[in-house]
C-alpha cells in the first residue's frame, strides 16, 4: 500500500506523465474531459428529466389514473425512487469496495468505499426528504414510522457513524482496516433492522405505503426508466470527483507536515516582512 | 481458542473484581436512570407500567455503552492493547473473552434492573423463561456488537462520542426484539414472544460469527 | 383545484430540494478538488 501514484493502477492509463487525457484529471481539479462529458450528460438528462416528469407525463387523476390516484403526487415518484435506489446501490458499492480492502488490502477499494458512502448519505438525505414530502400527503404526517422509512433513517446514521469513524482515524492503514469492517457490519445490519422494524410496525398496522403501481407503462415506465438514468449518471460524476478528492487528500496527507511546516514558515516570513514594511 | 477466551474474561473479571467500576459506578447509574424515566414520565405507574419493557432495554443501553468503554480503556492504558496483540492469542480468542466479560457485566445489571423494575414500576414476571432466555440472546448480541465497536473505536481520542453513534443504530433490532418479547413476557403471553427470541438469536449468531473473524485484521493493526 | 394547486407546491419543493442538494454538492466537490489539487506540486498532480 505505498502510495506511489506512478505505479498506482489508476494513475497513468494510457497518457504519459504531465499530459491531460480522457480520464487523467486535469492539473487545478478534478476534473476531466470524460468527467464533464458524463457531467454534461447528467445535466442534460436532468433537464429533460424535468420535462417529462413535470410537463409531459400525465397527472395520476382522471379515467387513466392507477388505482391509488396519487395525482400530481405521483411526479415526486419520478425522483425519490431513482434517488432511493441510487441511495442503496452507493452502500452496497461501499459494502462491496469493503470487503476487498479485507481481501486485496489496496488504497483503491478504500477510496472508493469512503467516496461511495459520502455521495450515499447525499442521496439518503433527498430520499427521506421527498419521502417525507410524499408522505404529508398521502398520510397527513410529515414521519410515520413505517418499516421503510425507519429502516432508512437507520441507514444514514449508521454511514453518518461510517463517515465519522474514517475522520476520526488519521493513520491511513489503520483507518482502511477499522473502516471496511464497519462498513460491512453497516451493510450487514440493513436486513435485519429491516425485518425488525417490519415486524415491529405489522403488530400495530398493516404497512402504510402504498407500492407505486408495478404495471405502469407508456410514458410514466419511460420518466421512471430516464430518472433512474439520469441519476446513476449523477452518481457516477459524482463518484469520479470524490473518489479523485480522496485520492488527492490521501496524497496531501502523505506530505501533510512537511507541507504545513512549509506553509507555516512561509506565512511567518510573510509576516515578519509586512512588519518590518510598516516599521519603515 | 475457548483456552484464549477464558483467559482473557478471566483477566477482565478478575479487573473488576479488584477495582469494582461496574459495581460501584454502572450498576448506581443503572439504577438511576430507572428512577429517571419514572420523574419523566409519571408518578402514578400508568404510563410506566406500559413502557416497562422498553425503559428497562434503554437503561439496559445505556449501562452498556459504560461497560463496553470501561472494557476497552482498560485495554487502551499501560499498552495492554499491544500486549494482547502480542501475547499470541488466537484473535478470535480474544474477541470471544471480551464478549464474555462484557455479557457477564450485562447479565449482572439486568438481574438488577430486573429487580429494579420489579420494585419500582411493579413489573410483573409473567413467563420467567421467555424472560431469561430473552436476557440471555439480547445480551450476547449487545456483548459481541459492543465489542466489535468497542475495538474499532479503542484508542481514538474521540472514543467516547464516537461508540455510542457507531452503536446505537446497529443494536436498534435488539431494542426492538427484547422490548417486544418482555412485552410477551410480562404479559404472559409468551406465544407472541419466541419469534422475537427467534431475531434476537439471529442478531446474536451473526455478530458472533462477524467477530471471531473481523478482530484478525482489526488486531493485527499498527 | 384548490388541492391539486397544493400538491404541485410539494413537487416543486421535492424538485428544487433534490436539484439544489445536488448543485451544492457538485459545487462543492468542484471547489474542493481545485483547493486540493493547486495545494499539490505539479510533480504529484497526477491521479487517475
Amino acid at each position: 500500500m505505498t502510495p506511489d501514484p506512478t505505479r498506482s493502477s489508476l494513475a497513468g492509463r494510457g497518457a504519459p506523465a504531465g499530459t491531460s487525457g480522457f480520464w487523467r484529471a486535469d492539473p487545478s481539479g478534478t476534473g476531466s474531459r470524460g468527467s464533464r462529458v458524463i457531467g454534461t450528460l447528467a445535466l442534460v438528462g436532468l433537464a429533460v428529466l424535468a420535462l417529462f416528469a413535470l410537463v409531459l407525463s400525465p397527472s395520476d387523476a382522471g379515467p387513466n389514473a392507477s388505482v391509488n390516484e396519487f395525482g400530481e403526487m405521483v411526479r415526486i415518484l419520478y425522483v425519490h425512487v431513482p434517488v432511493a435506489i441510487i441511495c442503496f446501490l452507493a452502500f452496497a458499492v461501499t459494502a462491496f469496495a469493503s470487503a476487498m480492502v479485507l481481501w486485496r488490502k489496496t488504497e483503491f477499494w478504500d477510496l472508493l468505499a469512503a467516496a461511495s458512502a459520502e455521495v450515499g448519505v447525499v442521496f439518503t438525505v433527498l430520499t427521506l426528504i421527498t419521502g417525507s414530502l410524499w408522505g404529508h400527503v398521502a398520510w397527513g404526517t410529515w414521519w410515520e414510522w413505517d418499516a421503510r422509512l425507519t429502516s432508512t433513517a437507520l441507514l444514514l446514521v449508521l454511514f453518518v457513524g461510517y463517515l465519522a469513524l474514517r475522520r476520526a482515524i488519521t493513520d491511513p492503514q489503520v483507518r482502511a482496516r477499522r473502516a471496511a469492517i464497519a462498513g460491512l457490519i453497516a451493510f450487514a445490519d440493513v436486513p435485519i433492522v429491516h425485518f425488525s422494524v417490519d415486524w415491529w410496525r405489522s403488530l400495530h398496522q398493516p404497512a402504510t405505503i402504498t407500492r407505486f403501481d408495478p404495471t405502469i407503462d407508456g410514458i410514466e415506465l419511460f420518466t421512471l426508466m430516464l430518472g433512474m438514468v439520469v441519476f446513476l449518471t449523477t452518481y457516477v460524476w459524482l463518484m469520479i470527483h470524490r473518489f479523485r478528492l480522496q485520492y488527492v487528500q490521501a496524497r496531501l496527507d502523505d506530505r501533510g507536515l512537511d507541507v504545513a511546516l512549509e506553509e507555516r514558515r512561509a506565512e511567518a516570513s510573510a509576516a515578519l516582512a509586512t512588519t518590518a514594511g510598516i516599521r519603515q | 481458542m475457548f483456552r484464549d477466551a477464558a483467559l482473557v474474561a478471566g483477566k477482565d473479571l478478575r479487573l473488576e473484581w479488584r477495582s469494582r467500576v461496574t459495581t460501584n459506578q454502572v450498576m448506581p447509574f443503572a439504577v438511576l436512570v430507572l428512577v429517571l424515566f419514572a420523574f419523566a414520565l409519571d408518578p402514578d405507574r400508568r404510563i410506566l407500567v406500559e413502557a416497562t419493557p422498553g425503559l428497562f432495554w434503554l437503561a439496559v443501553l445505556f449501562s452498556a455503552l459504560l461497560a463496553i468503554q470501561r472494557a476497552f480503556v482498560v485495554e487502551s492504558i499501560d499498552g495492554v492493547r499491544d500486549g494482547l496483540r502480542l501475547s499470541g492469542l488466537d484473535p478470535a480468542g480474544i474477541f470471544l473473552g471480551k464478549a464474555a466479560g462484557i455479557a457477564v457485566h450485562l447479565l449482572a445489571l439486568e438481574l438488577v434492573l430486573g429487580a429494579g423494575v420489579a420494585v419500582f414500576y411493579g413489573a410483573h414476571l409473567g413467563s420467567p423463561v421467555l424472560l431469561v432466555l430473552t436476557c440471555l440472546a439480547a445480551t450476547t448480541g449487545l456483548a459481541s456488537a459492543g465489542s466489535l465497536y468497542g475495538v474499532l473505536a479503542a484508542g481514538l481520542r474521540v472514543r467516547e462520542t464516537i461508540l455510542p453513534l457507531l452503536l446505537l443504530p446497529v443494536v436498534a433490532p435488539v431494542l426492538i426484539g427484547a422490548t417486544q418479547a418482555f412485552e410477551a413476557g410480562f404479559r404472559g403471553t409468551p406465544a407472541d414472544g419466541w419469534r422475537w427470541f427467534g431475531l434476537l438469536a439471529v442478531f446474536a449468531l451473526m455478530y458472533t460469527i462477524i467477530g471471531l473473524f473481523a478482530f484478525d485484521p482489526l488486531l493485527e493493526e499498527a | 383545484m384548490i388541492a391539486a394547486v397544493n400538491q404541485w407546491a410539494y413537487v416543486a419543493a421535492a424538485y428544487a430540494i433534490v436539484v439544489g442538494t445536488l448543485v451544492g454538492y457538485v459545487a462543492r466537490t468542484i471547489a474542493l478538488g481545485r483547493r486540493a489539487g493547486r495545494r499539490l506540486p505539479p510533480g504529484e498532480r497526477r491521479w487517475m
